[in-house]
């Protein structure tokens, strides 16, 4: 009997919430997605778990741009991210670079996104002119 | 309340997860490192050692520097169930527990001969440290066919009623069954004395399940006294034992007494007794939220027995030719012998004793039932010499039981049925045996032969006993090396035979002419 993915999610979250030795959970997790065979699902748990801290005032989100984004552009993602959750207790904001964005941001947060880079205004650009063409 | 951990990041654990992974697909041994999740009535749960195997011995740290042994029981998908061999008390949640990539054993060798040890082969006599060089695994896969042979040689109790009816060959497994207090344990007790008074080489086991402490203190007391310790060990486990230690027990033993088995010698092993096992396996069960069945007894406890009965074997000549006999015992309740526990082990075994507490009030000692007791391998075992005289015994004595009930409703009998109740009688009388008497081949062969050719049928009943002893008596001291040849366990020939009848009769003579007026 497997456990669902979204309960595994639960006990992790809790873990989290209450424990300070990550090595020892990571371990445990670790184990337990290798002998379920469940490696490939660790993304999609790991975003349930943020999803279910976010839900404890949690809130971590990674902001992915093609260039290193200063000081004040961490700011205002951060404000934007009190816009979304307004009742976060602590906000943690991880910076990823991926030059195929082009330009502007993309914000993942827990239970949705926004996409604000310029491979973005493209792509809509393009759909919207393919769908008139 | 405990503080979130602020620190905490999923993307960092995201990665030390990733790393985690790599690492353990790399060095699988880091599984065999676990944790105490819940501990208590004997019972651990043990987190991450999912690579433990069933009845792998495991270390577990407890409190101060020592380390407590535990096996795995039963094993979850990602937690274990271990049972403590120990004080559960010194561990507590949280504590690492480690695999050792070793399942149970115990010491096994003739260092143990001689003492009382506790299922991990411990000393429990005060007689120091058990020196055996040699350790073997508490759960052994039974021999296969090819490695068997067909029980030919005899075990004898020194019972006679057994030795003539039931008769028990080396690799054969008896059950003893029946009420409390019907002298189960004495057979066993008594079967164990005539290894040693017959001078069989036989070594006994006797393990101890759950009983009070205080008769298993008495019983290995006896055994001293009468000198078998020197060919026995005994497993004790008493009722204040922890469930796990009881439920080993009978494990342990067989892997004791496999060890001569398996070294073309003759080992017999008394499991005193299989119910109380039965129900420490339930407990031990229960703990471990195992899926009670019949009874509340976990579904497979049908196979805890088989496994543990099926190791006692004849070994064939190529395996060297050892022997381990099993003589377990059950306790049923009211007679009850269609009960889960008995109905298995009846259906494992080769045969049963069945106790009845009637004949037991009767003062019919042992009590044995002759109609419900069989044994179904043993008569290739018997020796000659008793089988001669103990053909129709059975029968006699089956027919004596319904006519003597029948008989107390009738006032007037046949003169054929009086004489077939009277002759029962005799025989019932002569198969009185006392505690601690087992006898000799030639012994059960003049009794038998005296019996069944109606020398003491002239006897009066209160008077049999006497005749007996009398007839024994004449015939060891006036007959010394007839009575050597007898014991060899050949049929003697006609002129021995009849020699004994004329004594026998001549002895019945005297009793007849004291009884002349009382009639
Ligand atoms: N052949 C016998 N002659 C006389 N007394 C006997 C005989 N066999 C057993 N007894 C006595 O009967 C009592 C019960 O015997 P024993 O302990 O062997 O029975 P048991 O069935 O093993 O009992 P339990 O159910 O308590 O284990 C003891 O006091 C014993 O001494
Ligand atoms: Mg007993």
């Amino acid at each position: 009997m497997k456990q669902s993915r979204h309960l595994l999610a639960q006990a992790v979250a809790d873990k989290t919430l209450h424990i300070k030795d990550m090595k020892q959970l990571s371990r445990e997790v670790a184990a337990y997605l290798l002998h379920e065979g469940l490696v490939d699902e660790l993304d999609s748990l790991l975003r349930d778990v943020i999803a279910i801290r976010a839900e404890h005032g949690l809130v971590e989100a990674e902001a992915v741009s093609a260039h290193q984004l200063s000081d004040a552009d961490l700011n205002d993602v951060r404000a934007i991210l009190k816009e979304y959750y307004p009742h976060a207790k602590q906000v943690t904001v991880h910076q990823r670079l991926d030059a195929n964005l082009v330009g502007g941001i993309k914000l993942v947060m827990p239970h949705q996104q926004l996409d604000e880079s310029v491979r973005a205004s493209i792509s809509k650009f393009k759909s919207l002119t393919a769908e008139r063409a | 309340m405990t503080q979130p951990a602020i620190d905490v990041s999923i993307k960092e654990l995201s990665d030390d997860i990733r790393s985690a992974i790599a690492e353990l697909k790399v060095r699988p041994e880091i599984e065999s490192t676990g944790v105490v999740t819940r501990i208590g009535d004997g019972v651990a749960w043990i987190y991450g050692l999912t690579s433990c195997g069933y009845n792998e011995m495991l270390t577990i740290e407890g409190t101060g520097d020592e380390h407590i042994t535990a096996f795995a029981f039963n094993l979850g998908e990602d937690e274990i169930g271990a049972v403590i061999l120990g004080d559960d008390t010194a561990i507590k949640a949280g504590a690492t527990a480690r695999l050792t990539g070793k399942v149970l054993e115990v010491p096994v060798g003739p260092e143990l001969v001689g003492r009382v040890v506790n299922p991990l082969g411990q000393p429990l006599d005060g007689k120091g440290a058990i020196k055996a060089s040699e350790t073997d695994r508490v759960e052994k896969v039974a021999p296969g066919v090819l490695d068997r042979k067909g029980v030919h040689e005899p075990l004898m109790t020194g019972i006679t009623a057994i030795d003539a009816m039931v008769p028990i060959g080396r690799g054969q497994r008896e059950l003893l069954i029946g009420d409390r207090q019907t002298g189960k344990t004495a057979i066993a007790v008594d079967t164990m004395i005539n290894q040693h008074r017959q001078n069989t080489g036989v070594i006994n086991i006797y393990v101890a399940v759950g009983q009070k402490l205080s008769k298993v203190a008495r019983l290995i007391e006896r055994l001293k006294r009468e000198g078998v310790m020197d060919q026995t060990i005994v497993v004790a486990t008493s009722a204040s034992d922890p469930a796990s230690m009881q439920y080993l027990a009978p494990y342990a033993g067989a892997t004791m007494g496999e060890y001569f088995r398996d070294r073309g010698q003759h080992a017999l092993i008394i499991y005193d007794d299989l119910s109380k096992h039965a129900a420490a396996y339930r407990q031990m069960s229960l703990l471990l939220r195992r899926p009670p069945g019949r009874e509340a007894f976990p579904g497979d406890v049908f196979y805890l027995h088989s496994r543990l009965l099926e190791r006692a074997v004849k070994l064939s000549d190529e395996k060297g030719a050892g022997s381990l006999t099993a003589l377990p015992i059950i306790e049923t309740q009211a007679g009850d012998i269609s009960a889960y526990i008995p109905t298995n082990v009846i259906s494992i075994t080769d045969g049963q004793i069945f106790m009845e507490t009637n004949l037991f009030y009767q003062g019919i000692r042992p009590a044995i039932s002759v109609g419900l007791s069989v044994s179904r391998v043993g008569g290739n075992a018997q020796t000659k010499a008793v089988k001669s005289v103990a053909k129709s015994l059975r029968i006699n004595l089956a027919q004596f039981r319904e006519l003597a009930a029948f008989s107390q409703f009738s006032t007037d009998l046949d003169p054929e049925t009086r004489h077939r109740i009277e002759r029962g009688q005799r025989l019932t009388e002569l198969l009185k045996q006392p505690q601690y008497t087992p006898y000799s081949v030639w012994q059960m062969y003049a009794i038998l032969l005296a019996a069944t050719e109606g020398c003491f049928d002239t006897v009066p009943l209160d008077k049999i006993k006497t005749a007996e002893a009398n007839l024994l008596r004449e015939l060891k001291h006036d007959h010394p090396k007839d009575m050597e040849k007898v014991n060899t366990g050949d049929e003697p020939d006609d002129k021995l035979r009849e020699k004994i009848v004329k004594i026998a009769h001549k002895i019945a003579e005297s009793y007849r002419s004291e009884d002349k007026e009382t009639k």
